[in-house]
C-alpha cells in the first residue's frame, strides 16, 4: 500500500471511527494524527530520494482519472499540516473534552492531505467542500452566540467562494476539455481561459481571506475555541493559498494579470491587517487580524514571483506558509491559554501583578519572534528569501512595502510581548506562576518548531528545489 | 419543442421571483419546490436526465422539505431592507455569475474531449452508463470526497445541534398514503440502484428517494420514534464513508492501484459501493430532517 494512499484514506477512516466511537475519540485522533506525521515524513524522505511520486487513482490516469502528485511542495504543505496537527491534537486530547471536535478535524487533515497531493481542479474543488463545511463546525464548536454568528458568517462566505470557483472550473472545462492541472497552462493561452482562472482565483481569495475579501475571517477566527482558531488560522486558509502558488506554478508565464493584482492585494492586506492588529483591543481579535496581515504577506511574496519557472521567488512564499503556520498555531493556542490563566483576553489587562509569565506567554513571544521575521527563526529565512529575491529582480518598491509590514507586526506584537513578559517592580514580590499544562507543551512546541525550523530551514529548500515532474 | 422550453423556462423565472418575493414564507417554499421540479425538467430537456434525477429527489424534494421544515421555526425576518452595501453586493455578484454562465453558454465553443475518452474506456469499466462510470470508476476518488463531504455536513449538524422538536402525525390520511408510498419508494430506490449500471440512476437518487419514503413513514405517525433509532441511523449514515475507504483500500491491497477494481469484477465492486452509499445517503438525508439528537 503506497503512502500517499494511506495518508489520504487513514484521516477520514479515523473521522469514521472518532464519530462512532465518541469515548475513545481523543486516543483514535491522536493515534492517527502520529500515523499521519510519520507518513508526511516519510512521503518527504522519498521525494528528497528520488523526485516527484505520481499515482494515478484506479491505474486511470489524467485527463480521464485523477492523478496524486506528490512534488516537494506537496511534501512541505503536508509536513505543515502534520506539524500543527500534532500539536493541536495533543492539546485538544488534553483539554476538555469537546464532542464533535474530533470528526471535524479528522476530516480537515483528510480534506487538507488530499488537497495538496490532487492534480485535479474539481477534485480539488470538492476537497474544498469537505475543508469548508468542517471549518464552519470547528468555527461553531465554541457553542457561544458569537461563534454561531461566525460560523454561518463563514459559511455565507464560504459559499460565494465555492460557488465563484466552481464557476471557474467549469468554464475551464468548456474551453479545455479536461480539468486536470494540464490545463492550467491551456487556459493562459485565451481569453476565455484567463477569465476561467480569475474567476477561480476570485474565489480562493475570498476563501484565503485575502484582504479586501476578508471580512468574515477575524471574526471566525477569534470567536472560535483555541484548538480550532488554531487550525483555522494555520492551515485552513493555506489550501486556498497553496491552490493559488500551484495555479501561478502550473500557469507559467500566462497569468501576468492575476499575480499583479495578488500582489496589489496582498500589499494591501499587509497594511491593513498590521492596522487593525493595532487598534484591536482584544488578544484573539488582534492574532485574527494579523493573520489578514501575514495573509497578505504571502499573497505578495506569490504574485511578485513572476514567472515562477524563471525565479525561485515562489520557495520565500511557501517557506512563510509553513513559517506562519508553525507561528500562528502557536500563537493562537498560547493566547487560549493566557486567556484561561486570567479569565479574560483584554490586551490592556495584561499586565498583571499577582501573575508572573508564564511557558504560554514565551511561547507568544518566540511566535511573535517568527511571525516578524527576525533571525534565526523561520520566518526570516522566508523573508529573507524573499527581499533577496525582490533585490535581483529590482522590485524596491515591493521591499519598501515589506518592510512598513514588518515595522507594523513588530508593533503589534509587541503590544502584547512587552506587557506579557514585563518584569521587575511591576510584579509583585509574591506573585504565583501559572501551572504547566499540555496547552502549552503543545504552543511551546511550536514556537520552539518555528524557532528550529529557522535553522534547519535547509531541509524545506532542498525539498522545494525538487524538480516538479 | 421551441414554445414548450420557453413555457418552462419563463416559468422557472416566474417561480424563483416568487420564492424571493413571497410575504408567506410557506408560500415561498412551495414556489421553491416547483422550481426545483421545473428545473428538472430544463435537465431531461437538456439532454441530462440524470442530473434531473437528482435534482428532482434532492434539490426539490429533500431540500424543499427540510425548508418546510425549517420554515416555522426560525423566527420572522425583520422588516428592514438589507443595506445597501450588501444588497449591491449580492446583485453585482449574481450579475456577474449569471453573466458569465450566460456568456460561456452562448460563445465559448466547448471542447469536447473527455466523453471521448469516457466512451473508449467504457468497456473497462464494468458498466454501461458513463455517468456511473465517471462518478464510480474513471473519478470515484471525487465521489469518495463527495461522501466526505456529506459526513462532515452531519458532523457539523451535530456540534450546532439545531432544535428539532419531535414530528407530529400528519392527520388521518397520511397513513394510506405512507402504507402506498413506502413500498413503492422502497422498489424505486432498488431499481435505481440496479438501473445506474446502464442507463441514469444511481446511489444519489436512490438515497435521496429512499429518505423520502422513510418521511412520509415518520409523518404518518405509524412509526414510534425509538430510542436507538437515532444512533441505529448515524452508525448507518457513517457507515457510508467507512466502506468507501475500506473498499478503496482492499482494492489497492487487490490490485496495487488506490480504488483500482481487479478485472473483470468491477460491476459487482462498484454495486457492493453504491448499495452502502444508497443506505448511508438515506440515513444522512433522513438525520438531516429529524436532527441528530432529540429535544424538546
Amino acid at each position: 500500500m503506497s503512502d500517499i494512499s494511506l495518508i489520504v484514506l487513514l484521516p477520514l477512516l479515523a473521522a469514521v471511527l472518532t464519530a462512532a466511537l465518541p469515548r475513545q475519540a481523543a486516543a483514535i485522533g491522536t493515534l492517527a494524527t502520529g500515523l499521519n506525521a510519520f507518513l508526511a515524513a516519510n512521503l518527504g524522505r522519498q521525494i528528497l530520494h528520488s523526485g516527484t511520486v505520481t499515482e494515478a487513482i484506479g491505474d486511470w490516469t489524467a485527463p480521464l482519472g485523477i492523478t496524486f502528485d506528490a512534488n516537494g511542495l506537496a511534501s512541505v504543505m503536508l509536513a505543515m499540516a502534520a506539524i500543527v496537527g500534532l500539536a493541536v491534537s495533543l492539546q485538544a486530547a488534553a483539554g476538555p473534552a469537546r464532542a464533535g471536535f474530533w470528526p471535524l478535524w479528522m476530516a480537515t487533515l483528510g480534506a487538507l492531505n488530499g488537497l495538496f497531493l490532487s492534480s485535479d481542479l474539481f477534485n480539488i474543488y470538492v476537497a474544498f467542500e469537505i475543508l469548508g463545511l468542517a471549518a464552519v463546525g470547528l468555527t461553531a464548536l465554541a457553542g457561544t452566540r458569537a461563534s454561531l454568528r461566525a460560523a454561518f458568517d463563514y459559511l455565507t462566505a464560504g459559499l460565494v467562494g465555492s460557488l465563484l470557483v466552481l464557476l471557474g472550473i467549469a468554464l475551464s472545462y468548456s474551453v479545455t476539455g479536461r480539468v486536470d492541472m494540464e490545463a492550467v497552462a491551456m487556459l493562459t493561452q485565451s481569453d476565455t481561459g484567463r477569465i476561467a482562472l480569475a474567476l477561480i482565483a476570485a474565489g480562493l481569495v475570498v476563501k484565503a481571506a485575502l484582504f479586501p475579501l476578508h471580512f468574515w475571517m477575524p471574526g471566525a477566527h477569534s470567536s472560535a475555541a483555541p484548538a480550532a482558531s488554531a487550525l483555522l488560522s494555520a492551515l485552513v486558509v493555506k489550501g486556498a493559498l497553496y491552490l493559488v502558488l500551484r495555479l501561478s506554478l502550473e500557469g507559467g508565464a500566462g497569468t501576468e494579470f492575476l499575480r499583479n493584482t495578488l500582489a496589489v492585494l496582498g500589499a494591501g492586506g499587509m497594511l491593513w491587517g498590521a492596522w487593525n492588529a493595532l487598534r484591536a483591543e482584544r488578544l484573539k481579535l488582534l492574532v485574527a487580524h494579523s493573520t489578514v496581515a501575514q495573509i497578505g504577506l504571502i499573497a505578495l511574496a506569490i504574485g511578485v514571483a513572476g514567472n515562477p519557472l524563471e525565479t525561485g521567488l515562489w520557495q520565500a512564499a511557501a517557506l512563510l506558509m509553513l513559517s506562519h503556520a508553525l507561528a500562528k498555531a502557536a500563537m493562537f493556542l498560547a493566547v487560549g491559554r493566557i486567556a484561561e490563566a486570567l479569565g479574560h483576553d483584554r490586551i490592556s489587562g495584561l499586565n498583571r501583578e499577582e501573575l508572573r509569565p508564564g511557558p504560554a506567554e514565551f511561547a507568544f513571544a518566540i511566535a511573535a519572534i517568527s511571525l516578524v521575521g527576525l533571525p534565526p527563526t523561520a520566518g526570516f529565512i522566508g523573508k529573507w528569501f524573499l527581499i533577496e529575491g525582490l533585490i535581483d529582480k529590482g522590485g524596491i518598491h515591493w521591499i519598501a512595502l515589506i518592510l512598513l509590514g514588518t515595522a507594523l507586526s513588530a508593533a503589534y506584537l509587541s503590544r502584547v510581548v512587552s506587557r506579557c513578559l514585563r518584569g521587575g517592580p511591576h510584579v509583585s514580590a509574591t506573585a504565583r506562576r501559572p501551572p504547566w499544562r499540555t496547552g502549552d507543551v503543545a504552543a511551546l512546541g511550536l514556537a520552539t518548531g518555528a524557532l528550529l525550523l529557522g535553522l534547519a530551514a535547509a531541509l524545506p529548500i532542498s525539498l522545494l528545489e525538487t524538480p516538479f515532474a | 419543442m421551441m414554445l414548450f422550453d420557453s413555457v418552462i423556462a419563463a416559468a422557472c423565472l416566474g417561480a424563483a421571483a416568487m420564492a424571493l418575493f413571497a410575504r408567506d414564507r410557506i408560500a415561498a417554499v412551495a414556489a421553491f419546490l416547483v422550481m426545483g421540479l421545473l428545473v428538472a425538467l430544463s435537465w431531461l430537456r437538456l439532454g441530462a436526465p440524470d442530473v434531473a434525477l437528482a435534482e428532482a429527489a434532492i434539490g426539490a424534494g429533500l431540500t424543499g422539505a427540510l425548508l418546510l421544515r425549517s420554515a416555522r421555526r426560525v423566527p420572522k425576518a425583520s422588516a428592514k431592507a438589507l443595506p445597501p452595501a450588501q444588497w449591491l453586493g449580492a446583485a453585482l455578484l449574481s450579475l456577474a455569475v449569471s453573466g458569465a454562465i450566460l456568456w460561456t453558454a452562448l460563445i465559448v465553443e466547448t471542447a469536447a474531449i473527455y466523453p471521448a475518452l469516457v466512451n473508449e474506456a467504457l468497456p473497462e469499466s464494468g458498466v454501461e452508463n458513463p455517468v456511473t462510470a465517471v462518478l464510480l470508476n474513471f473519478r470515484a476518488w471525487d465521489t469518495l470526497l463527495e461522501i466526505a463531504v456529506l459526513f462532515a455536513a452531519l458532523a457539523v449538524i451535530a456540534v450546532v445541534k439545531p432544535v428539532h422538536p419531535r414530528i407530529a402525525p400528519l392527520g388521518p390520511m397520511m397513513l394510506p398514503f405512507a402504507r402506498v408510498v413506502l413500498p413503492l419508494t422502497i422498489f424505486l430506490a432498488g431499481h435505481l440502484l440496479w438501473q445506474g449500471g446502464h442507463a441514469p440512476g444511481g446511489a444519489f437518487q436512490a438515497g435521496a428517494i429512499l429518505a423520502g419514503g422513510a418521511i412520509a413513514l415518520g409523518l404518518s405517525g405509524m412509526v414510534r420514534p425509538i430510542r436507538w433509532g437515532r444512533a441505529a441511523l448515524a452508525g448507518l449514515a457513517i457507515l457510508g464513508l467507512g466502506a468507501f475507504v475500506v473498499a478503496a483500500l482492499a482494492a489497492e491491497l487487490l490490485t496495487g492501484a488506490l480504488l483500482g477494481y481487479p478485472a473483470g469484477a468491477a460491476k459487482a465492486w462498484i454495486l457492493a459501493i453504491e448499495s452502502a452509499l444508497t443506505l448511508s445517503i438515506a440515513a444522512t438525508l433522513l438525520l438531516l430532517f429529524i436532527g441528530p439528537a432529540e429535544r424538546h
